[in-house]
Order: C-alpha cells, then sequence, then structure tokens
C-alpha cells in the first residue's frame, strides 16, 4: 500500500518548479559568481530530460563528487566560508544538487520548501519596493507549484492551482499585516554579525580628496529626511557626519578626542525636528542638522562633544536605520576644553614652511583673528581658484602645492588647505565632513541626500563659539570648470550659492514619483522597527505596554481573526426549510408513541399526531387539511397560506412543551 | 499509522461503533487534522526565516514569515472544507463465496468539488466533481460466510498544500453476504434424500414423451431432448416443469457426522451441482425449509439461508 502522489511525474510540475526556481534565482544574480547559475541551470536541464528522455538519475558516487566539486569551488571563489554571500551560495548549489537526485513526493516537497527559503535569501541583499514585490509574487507562484504537487493531475489545469494559491495569498494578507504590526521588535539584532561581504560606503574616518572625488561619482542614496514641520526648509542645509580633526601631513583622520569631553549646547533658539532613514554604510556615523540636541535613544549612539552621533561599541549601521533627531539652528556651542584646543591646533612639526609663513604674515597684517578669516576668504575669491572635481593628487607638500601654485580643486581641498591656515596661526579649527544640499522631492514632501553630496567644510574657534566657514563657496562662480558632468554639476551646483534648478519634466517627475513610493515602503514597512511600533502603538492607545501585556493581546487578536475568517470559509451547516424541520421535531415527538415511523406522506404526520396528542386533535385535524390545500392546490390557495401554517405548526409544536 | 490515527480511529468507533445504513455525511465531528512531516519542515523554514529577520532587521523577512505562516493557517480552513459535507454510502454488492474477493462499491458524493482524497487503501487519487455521483470499486476479501461487515474506512487528503493531512474514519453499513466457500465431498447425496412424495420415476428416463413440443427460440439447452435429435434430426424441448432428474432435498440433518462449516460447504457444492444439472432441490436447515424449485433466484435464497444460518448448533 503506497499512498503517495508522485509530484515529479505529474504533469507540468516538474518544468514549472524548474522555472521558478530559476525566477528566484534571479535576485540573487548580481551577488553571486555566474558559475552557479551554470551549475543550477545544468542540473535542472538534466532532471528535466531524465524526465522527458529517459536518462538515467547519476549514480551515488557522481553526486558525491559534484557535491565536493561545487564546495570546493565556492571557496574558491570567495575566499571564505564565512558571509551571506556564501551561504545564499551554498544554499542555491545544494538546490540544483538536489535536483538530481530527486524521485519521491518528498524530493518535491523539499525543493518547494527550500524555494520559499531562498526567497527569503534576497531580502538580504536588497530591501527594496521591487523585492516586495517580488515576494508577493514569487510566494504566489510557489505555492502554486505546492499546491500542483498535492493534485492528481499536477498543473494540467494550472489555472486552478494559481486560483486557489491567490486566494490564499489575498485572504493571508490581512492577517500578516496585524502580525506585523503587532509583532514585538527587538531594540537590536540576537547578535553581532560583521558582514564581510559588503563595503563600506560614504565618508570614511580619514579624508583625502581623492575619497571625496570618488563619492562625487555615485548617486547612491545616502540618506532621506524630512519634518514635520515642512521638509522642504531642510534644503541647502550643511550635515555633519564626522569632525577630521587630526591632520598628518597628507591626510585629515577622524579626530580621537577623550570621551568624557562634555557638549555644550547654548542659546539653543527655535528648535527644528526632522526624521532621518539612513542607508546602510558598514560605517558608524550617524547624521545630524547643526546643532543636534541628544543622541537617538533607541539606537546605541552617542552625542560627541564636536557635535555628531556615533554608533558605540563598534556597531555599524549594517542596515537601514530611522531615528529622530532635534537641532537648534541656532544654538552655539561654547566650550572649548584645554585638550580640545590642544587637538584643533595641532599640525605636522615639518611640511608646508610656505604656507605656514604666508599665513603668519597675513595674520599680522589683520588686527583680528575674525578679520584674517575675512581676508582668506577674498583671497580665494580674488585670486584664480578653480573649482574642478577631476585633480591629480599633489605628491607632497599638499597645502602650499594647492594654495600657491594649482589653486584647482574641490571642497576637500579647500576646507584642508583653510584649517591649515587657521591652525598655524593659532586660531583652533577643525574639518567637518558631511553632506551639503540635496534633493526635494515635492511630490513625497521629503529630502533625498546621495552621496554625491558628499561636503567637507571648516569650523572655526571665533569669538568663544564654534563658527561655520565654507572656503568652497567663495570661489568665484565663472571659475567652475565646464567639463563636469550633469551630476558633479548637480553637485557644485549644491555647493554654496551655485545652487542650481532641476528642471521637472515627466521623466524626472516619475522618478520622483517612484521615489517617494519607494520612501513611504522604507518609511513604513522597512523602517517599522520597535521606534515605529511604539508610536503606532501610542496612536492606537495601547501606549507603554510591556512584552507581557503586549503578546496576549497579539494573539488573542490574531486568534480573533483567524476564526473569523474560519467561519466566513467554512461552510454553514445546510439549510433546513422550516416546515421540514417542523416535520422533523414533530417526528421526535412522536417517537415514545410509535416504535418506527414510516410514512409515504409527512401528512400522515399530522393525522398521527392528531390521533397521540389528542389535546390539540382539533388543530391537528385542521393543521392536515391546510397542509394538504397547500401542498396539492397550490393555485387555489392564497399566498399567505404557507406562512399561517408554518406558524400554526410552530405554535402547535410549543403548546405541547408546556 | 500514526499515533494521532489510531488514537482518532478508537473515538470515532466509540462514537459510533456500529456501521450506519444509508448515507454517510462528513460532518465537523467526525474530521481530524494534524502536520504532515512536510508541514513540520515547513514550520522550521519559517522559523528560520523569523531568526533571519530578526537578527538583520530585515522586515521583508518578517513580513515573508508572517505571509507563509498565515498561509499555512488558512490551508487548515481549506484542507478542512475539502473534506467536510462529503456524502457516501456503499452501493449493492454482489454476493460471492468465501475466500472470494468482495467487490464493495463506494458511492461518494458532495455538493462542491472534493480534490485529491485517498480512500482507503486505494493508490490513487479521487477528485470528485460536484453534485455527481462517483463510484469507487473496493475490493476486500471476505473470509467468513455471513454478512460482511466492513471496517472503519479512512478517507484522507493533503490537499491543497500538502502541510496538513485531514482524515475522517466512516463506517458504511454493507448488506453483503458471503456464501460458504463450496467444497466437493465426493460424493452426491443419496436417493434417501428424496423426498417420498415425489415422482422420481418419471424423471429417471430422460421425460415424458407426452411433454415435448416444437423447439422455439429461445428455450433453454438444458431443456432440449437430446434423444429425439438424435432419432430425428430436429430439436425439440421438453415442456413446463419436468424435470431432468431426480429433485435433490438437502438436508444439514443427513450431514451430521462432518463438521458444521464442512457441512455447509458441502451443502453449498451441492447447490450449485444441482443447479448445473437442472435438477430440481430444496433445502432444509433447522427451522428453515425452502421448497424444490429451480433457477437463480432459488439458489440464491438457499445460498442466503446456508451463509446465514446460526453459528450455533
Amino acid at each position: 500500500m503506497n499512498q503517495t502522489n508522485n509530484a515529479l511525474t505529474q504533469p507540468g510540475v516538474l518544468l514549472s518548479l524548474l522555472l521558478i526556481q530559476a525566477g528566484i534565482l534571479i535576485p540573487h544574480w548580481p551577488e553571486l559568481p555566474s558559475w552557479i547559475f551554470g551549475v543550477f541551470l545544468a542540473c535542472g536541464g538534466y532532471r528535466y530530460s531524465v524526465l522527458r528522455l529517459g536518462w538515467p538519475l547519476p549514480a551515488s558516487w557522481l553526486k558525491l563528487l559534484l557535491l565536493v566539486a561545487v564546495i570546493g569551488l565556492l571557496f574558491a571563489s570567495f575566499g571564505r566560508f564565512a558571509g551571506l554571500d556564501v551561504a545564499a551560495g551554498f544554499l542555491v548549489l545544494m538546490l540544483s544538487l538536489k535536483l538530481l537526485e530527486a524521485r519521491a513526493q518528498r524530493d518535491a516537497m523539499l525543493m518547494v520548501l527550500l524555494c520559499y527559503f531562498l526567497i527569503a535569501t534576497s531580502f538580504l541583499f536588497s530591501q527594496s519596493l521591487w523585492m516586495g514585490i517580488y515576494l508577493l509574487l514569487s510566494v504566489w507562484a510557489t505555492t502554486t507549484v505546492l499546491i500542483g504537487a498535492q493534485r492528481s493531475h499536477g498543473l494540467q489545469r494550472a489555472w486552478l492551482s494559481w486560483r486557489l494559491s491567490g486566494l490564499l495569498l489575498l485572504q493571508a494578507l490581512p492577517l500578516m499585516a496585524l502580525l506585523f504590526v503587532l509583532f514585538p521588535r527587538l531594540p537590536s539584532p540576537l547578535w553581532q554579525m560583521q558582514d564581510p561581504s559588503r563595503a563600506k560606503t560614504g565618508l570614511s574616518d580619514s579624508m583625502s580628496p581623492e575619497d571625496v572625488a570618488e563619492l562625487s561619482e555615485s548617486s547612491e542614496i545616502a540618506f532621506r529626511v524630512d519634518s514635520a514641520q515642512g521638509s522642504q526648509q531642510l534644503a541647502n542645509r550643511y550635515w555633519r557626519a564626522l569632525v577630521y580633526g587630526r591632520f598628518d601631513g597628507r591626510r585629515w583622520q577622524a579626530s580621537q578626542l577623550p570621551t568624557e569631553l562634555p557638549y555644550v549646547l547654548a542659546s539653543k533658539g527655535p528648535a527644528l525636528q526632522y526624521r532621518i532613514t539612513q542607508e546602510a554604510s558598514q560605517q558608524p556615523w550617524l547624521l545630524a542638522l547643526d546643532w543636534p540636541n541628544a543622541a537617538p535613544q533607541h539606537l546605541n549612539a552617542r552625542l560627541s562633544s564636536e557635535g555628531t552621533i556615533q554608533l558605540q561599541n563598534n556597531e555599524q549601521v549594517n542596515n537601514r536605520i530611522l531615528y529622530e533627531l532635534e537641532s537648534y539652528p541656532a544654538g552655539q556651542l561654547t566650550q572649548l576644553s584645554a585638550a580640545e584646543r590642544a587637538a584643533y591646533l595641532h599640525l605636522p612639526k615639518r611640511g608646508n614652511p610656505r604656507s605656514r609663513e604666508w599665513a603668519q604674515q597675513l595674520r599680522q597684517q589683520q588686527p583680528s583673528d575674525a578679520a584674517y578669516v575675512q581676508a582668506l576668504l577674498e583671497f580665494i575669491r580674488q585670486q584664480p581658484f578653480y573649482y574642478n572635481l577631476k585633480i591629480a593628487p599633489i605628491e607632497s607638500e599638499v597645502i602650499d602645492g594647492f594654495w600657491f601654485e594649482r589653486r584647482r580643486g574641490f571642497c576637500a581641498h579647500y576646507a584642508g588647505a583653510f584649517t591649515f591656515m587657521l591652525r598655524s596661526v593659532g586660531i583652533p579649527a577643525r574639518v567637518v565632513g558631511g553632506y551639503l544640499g540635496g534633493e526635494y522631492n515635492e511630490i513625497g514632501n521629503y529630502l533625498i541626500v546621495r552621496q554625491s553630496q558628499a561636503h567637507a567644510w571648516v569650523e572655526v574657534w571665533l569669538e568663544q563659539h564654534w563658527q561655520r566657514i565654507d572656503p568652497t563657496s567663495f570661489i568665484d562662480p565663472s571659475r567652475v570648470e565646464h567639463q563636469l558632468s550633469e551630476q558633479q554639476q548637480q553637485r557644485a551646483a549644491g555647493e554654496g550659492q551655485l545652487a542650481g534648478h532641476l528642471k521637472l519634466d515627466w521623466l524626472s517627475k516619475s522618478q520622483l514619483w517612484f521615489d517617494s513610493v519607494n520612501y513611504r515602503w522604507h518609511r513604513w514597512i522597512l523602517g517599522y522597527d520597535l521606534e515605529q511600533q511604539r508610536k503606532l502603538l501610542e496612536q492606537l492607545g495601547l501606549a507603554n505596554l510591556s512584552w507581557n501585556q503586549l503578546v496576549p493581546i497579539l494573539v488573542l487578536g490574531f486568534v480573533g481573526c483567524l476564526a473569523a475568517l474560519g467561519w466566513w470559509l467554512l461552510p454553514k451547516r445546510r439549510q433546513v426549510a422550516p416546515l421540514v424541520r417542523c416535520f422533523q421535531q414533530l417526528e421526535q415527538r412522536l417517537k415514545p408513541h410509535i416504535n418506527s415511523i414510516t410514512l409515504e406522506q409527512p401528512a400522515q404526520l399530522l393525522l398521527l399526531a392528531a390521533q397521540y396528542l389528542p389535546n390539540q386533535q382539533q388543530a391537528w385535524l385542521e393543521l392536515h387539511q391546510d397542509y394538504l390545500a397547500l401542498r396539492y392546490r397550490p393555485q387555489t390557495t392564497p399566498p399567505q397560506l404557507q406562512r399561517q401554517v408554518l406558524q400554526q405548526f410552530r405554535h402547535l409544536l410549543k403548546q405541547r412543551r408546556q | 499509522m500514526n499515533l494521532f490515527e489510531r488514537l482518532s480511529l478508537r473515538i470515532a468507533s466509540h462514537r459510533q461503533p456500529k456501521p450506519v445504513e444509508g448515507w454517510l455525511r462528513i460532518g465537523h465531528r467526525q474530521l481530524y487534522i494534524w502536520l504532515t512531516p512536510a508541514g513540520g519542515l515547513f514550520i522550521a523554514v519559517q522559523l528560520a526565516i523569523l531568526l533571519g529577520g530578526i537578527n538583520y532587521q530585515s522586515n521583508l523577512a518578517y513580513l515573508l514569515c508572517f505571509l507563509l505562516g498565515c498561509m499555512f493557517l488558512l490551508s487548515l480552513f481549506h484542507s478542512y472544507r475539502n473534506l467536510l459535507q462529503l456524502e457516501l454510502t456503499l452501493g449493492h454488492i454482489q454476493p460471492v463465496f468465501a475466500g472470494e474477493p468482495v467487490v464493495l462499491p463506494l458511492l461518494l458524493r458532495s455538493e462542491h468539488p472534493v480534490w485529491s482524497l485517498w480512500v482507503d487503501e486505494q493508490t490513487d487519487l479521487v477528485d470528485i466533481q460536484a453534485n455527481q455521483n462517483q463510484v469507487l470499486r473496493l475490493v476486500k476479501l471476505g473470509q467468513k460466510r455471513g454478512y460482511y461487515q466492513i471496517d472503519s474506512l479512512k478517507l484522507h487528503s493533503v490537499f491543497p498544500l500538502g502541510l496538513m493531512r485531514v482524515w475522517s474514519w466512516q463506517r458504511p453499513s454493507s448488506r453483503a453476504l458471503i456464501y460458504p466457500k463450496p467444497e466437493d465431498p465426493g460424493y452426491l447425496p443419496s436417493a434417501s434424500f428424496n423426498s417420498s412424495d415425489h415422482e422420481s420415476e418419471l424423471s429417471r428416463a430422460g421425460g415424458d414423451p407426452d411433454s415435448l413440443r416444437p423447439y422455439q427460440l429461445g428455450d433453454s439447452p438444458q431443456r432440449w431432448h437430446w434423444p429425439s435429435y438424435a432419432r430425428h434430426g430436429q430439436l425439440v424441448t421438453r415442456e413446463g416443469n419436468q424435470l431432468a432428474g431426480e429433485p435433490w432435498l438437502l438436508s444439514l440433518n443427513n450431514l451430521t457426522h462432518e463438521p458444521l462449516e464442512r457441512a455447509l460447504s458441502i451443502l453449498c457444492f451441492w447447490l450449485l451441482e444441482a443447479e448445473q444439472r437442472g435438477l430440481a432441490y430444496g433445502l432444509q436447515l433447522d427451522g428453515t425449509e425452502l421448497a424444490l424449485a429451480q433457477g437463480h433466484e432459488h439458489l440464491h435464497h438457499c445460498l442466503a439461508a446456508l451463509a446465514l444460518y446460526e453459528t450455533s448448533r
């Protein structure tokens, strides 16, 4: 007795399974080496030939050999065993090899379940809106194959399976949404995984002009920001990420100040609240407008004395994160400790002698520090300084070479040189790395800031507080070199007063619309974390619930919805006609009197009732007559006779009970 | 059968110890449901996806896990609904002799289509169209004489996702008779068996010439008078209830030297032999007497009497 339905021999099932597996593998294409897909195609093709052309399944030794071979190739391709991409590649290879030994229903089911798992692995690489749509479609397709594998005719009448699968999906969606909203979120991952497969993006902890130039090419999104007070006012602002406080003669590095130094923000003024959705960068910095109030609470972050926010404990922004901040644009940082002063005045002992000398001379000519700063800026404006993103690196004496000879560069050069000039004369100054400007998406009402908007500017300690100076914005506008690409022009346009204006034709409009849908997607689906959940629960009136209280609510709500759906889905008891039910009750009533009732007509039951229930004998006889009239002379009976008969019948039945 | 199926069989037998006449309807209380091994693996995959979602903070993984989970739970209802309100009964069953396979025609009908159903030990899936009777032929071995009582039939299905199995135990009533297995004792019933008030001499010679008539189309070959044909070359048939030989009156009392079952088997064999020879025969059991007659119906009456003869003497 072998009661299994071997799906692999049913029409269409194997081919559909192969096609769906191929479809699920497509999103993995950019992440995995191509030979893996070759293996899949070969195994799939072979297995299909086994079905159609009668080729034999490979022997055990051959399968073992293939297994060892692909594992070896996998290691050779990646050079390591750790990492998500290796794991995903391994899974795909196992799926392919499984095809070669699939012969029973058990194997078919295993492969379909692996498909579900493969769908999940694609999310590790991308979580855009397209991936959401892809999720739905691939689950629909995989479930269709699963249903087809249980049918006796396989996928011959495939639309039946498609329809049932779609129905299941639609019915599951509301429940899924409920679970998604209420399922408790952990504040941080269960364990930290440094994934070697992902590269760092964005500003790094050491700045050299070449690095920043590279960033200017990238149109990848760094972060999106919106504000309840109006996102338009967020445009053309400076977003600080980190401070480059140390110069080694060639590169500017992130400062390493003691962590106990306080952050003192005075004369705050109006506050600006905004939400940032930051992309994964594998770096620890978060972004903020000058001057932030505090670090976001739900992240393990710290606000340094420099006004930058960073994740602590070697954590990185490995996934997209969402956080809210409050800043005071009119505030001032008014404290400079001795340690900070020393740090922000430090220059290497040797190097760039001409710049130091020139700076000191210029300072002596000026009455004050502030005047000196102005003089420097005038120098940039009047002298032939050019803005150009394509610059060959200067070999040695980078400041001298830039300031006196080359005079061509972009923000990194200008900021670096400017800071050098200031430190040479004893004015504490630092280079700040971050982003400037951004693209306002008026359809979605938020700001998009890309990597190409990375910028470096200067902060100088003047008049007892830190002030921002952006030397790049003092370049004469006519001296922007014209071989800039559109992107570079945009970037140049974002810097200082060279604001350009995007022409909104239909193409870019639809791009904006799509990006706003994407943004909503990010904010509400992908950005839904502990913070969002807490807010949503507040709105629903379920604020401040601990897990102990939330979980029963979740379970009850879920079970309730499930029960409702179940009640809707399951067929009700067959509706019995009311008259028939009355007869059934009468039969029950007469059972004690008569052992077995075999009747040819139900009307006889009424006569029996008259016989055995003598209290209402007359009434029963009348009812009998009426019933006969209803039954056999429907043309001559008034239309409400049926209702009367029914009422009378019920009445008589009730009476007996009393 | 796994643990759950055994348990459910006990519960079902407890609720319905005897077979039920007429159409049986699978209702809510008769359906049981549990995971298949594939279902267990499915849950493991879901948990793995959930863990991945928690750890990599991937909300899409959460969505996938919940979607799969909800679909799984909803398929529970679909599976249930598949078998609910399915009606079955056993049709007319041809009697057979003990030891021969009994063919039980199982009629199935349902108001909604039923997909991928397994009935009892059949190896093929059954799909039932809505409002159409479907007949399945179950073949069982009939061992004992008497009424054949069917064991509980298991109807089960893993539709739609193959992750859960829904099953029901049903016991339709069958009034199928199993006749005793005929055994050849090696001897025929002796003349003393015959009842005294029968004209045996008439039958011996081969027929009364007065009762012959010309052959008509449709006359049974048993009634053709061969001697006439051999003599004259013309086919004639014997008329009326002229019997070909001595009628046999078979009685259990004449077989007291045999054990009961063997006696019944011998009687069965003689009945068949008598019918084949065209003899009249009658049967006498304790309390039951079947008068001399011939024909299929009479044969079945006699065999039925044999089959239903009480086991206690």
